[in-house]
């Protein structure tokens, strides 16, 4: 009986993966001219937006941790997670300022770690 | 007293889903787990994203006892990839094992329990063992150990439902059925996390998580 129900489950279980479409979703991604779409909060005009590839991001209770512990920063006024392209968008509110090595530690102690950061997108 | 312990347990839903057992820092995780041996609760809280405490209760069906008890979780050791992580956990805990069942009715004892546990996880495929180690006295002597599979059939981003498909052995060597299968589903979204399945023994397991 059990390797029956054993058989049977696997079986099923592949198979759903085989022929499942993935789901792609654009949350978080930036074209040039626009900008990015959060998951929470706000982009503030004229505030600086930076873009953080992560290690370690798989499931939503990680995404839950980088955007809870962000937002309680008061330079944040948005943010997102994509956990197809492991990354992190930070929107920061006008004249604030995280540096490298703060957004590096949050990160971390959070319980994953930074692969780069990147500040050339500009909010419109 | 029994009674009032099966009303929480009822009321948060029902089992301890043993996944992250540690949350980041300063956040509140409550766990229900109900299978065919126990039903559990548990809540702790996060200083860090590094180790966890909190309490634990416990109402083992069969034998008709109840455990409550402080724990503390660590993350020993996480390996972050590139759209994977791995972790390895110690899980401790001590407290009071009360029975009011049999030769052992109305008997409380000093109760201390253990174990290790280990995954690995991409948004894809999922893989975890845990064993556990409890003593109570005369009320209780176990070990169990539980190994889970897990594949999700499609990719959802943060915030939309995932749903992963799972199967999880459960090896009791002291139990009456000392090989368990649950085949279960998963329904992920946020900060909760629902699991529910049928064991072979026609047991129910369901389990629920809540970051705050």
């Amino acid at each position: 009986m059990r390797i029956i129900v054993c058989s049977l489950f696997l079986t099923v279980l592949f198979n759903v993966s085989a022929y499942a479409q993935d789901l792609k979703n654009d949350i978080g991604s930036i074209s040039e001219n626009e900008n990015p779409s959060l998951s929470i909060g706000i982009v503030d005009p004229g505030g600086e937006i930076v873009s953080v590839d992560a290690f370690g991001l798989v499931c939503d209770f990680c995404a839950t941790a980088i955007e809870k512990v962000f937002m309680r920063k008061n330079e944040v006024s948005g943010l997102n997670v994509s956990l197809a392209d492991h990354q992190i968008i930070i929107a920061l509110k006008n004249g604030e300022h995280l540096d490298d090595a703060e957004i590096e530690k949050l990160i971390t102690d959070s319980g994953y770690n930074v692969k780069s950061i990147d500040r050339s997108i500009a909010s419109n | 007293m029994q009674n009032i312990f099966l009303i929480i347990v009822l009321f948060v839903c029902c089992t301890v889903v043993q996944a992250r057992p540690v949350s980041y820092p300063q956040a509140w995780t409550a766990t229900t787990f109900n299978d065919g041996d126990r039903h559990v609760f548990n809540a702790h809280y996060s200083p860090t994203a590094f180790y966890a405490i909190g309490y634990n209760a416990e109402y083992w069906r069969d034998d008709k006892f109840q455990i409550h008890a402080l724990h503390m979780n660590n993350l020993l050791k996480r390996w972050n990839g590139e759209g994977s992580q791995a972790n390895f956990y110690l899980r401790t805990g001590i407290g009071a094992a009360y029975s009011d069942e049999g030769e052992f009715d109305d008997h409380t004892e000093l109760v201390a329990f253990t174990g290790l546990s280990t995954d690995w996880e991409t948004r894809r495929y999922f893989l975890s063992y845990q064993n556990r180690y409890v003593e109570a006295g005369n009320i209780i002597d176990n070990f169990s150990q539980r190994f889970k599979i897990g594949i999700a059939p499609y990719l959802a981003e943060y915030g939309s439902l995932h749903t992963w498909l799972m199967l999880e052995v459960r090896h009791a060597p002291e139990a009456d059925d000392q090989l368990v299968l649950t085949p279960l589903v998963r329904l992920f979204s946020g900060p909760n996390l629902l699991e529910a399945g049928v064991s072979d023994d026609r047991d129910v397991q369901f389990n629920f998580v809540h970051r705050f």
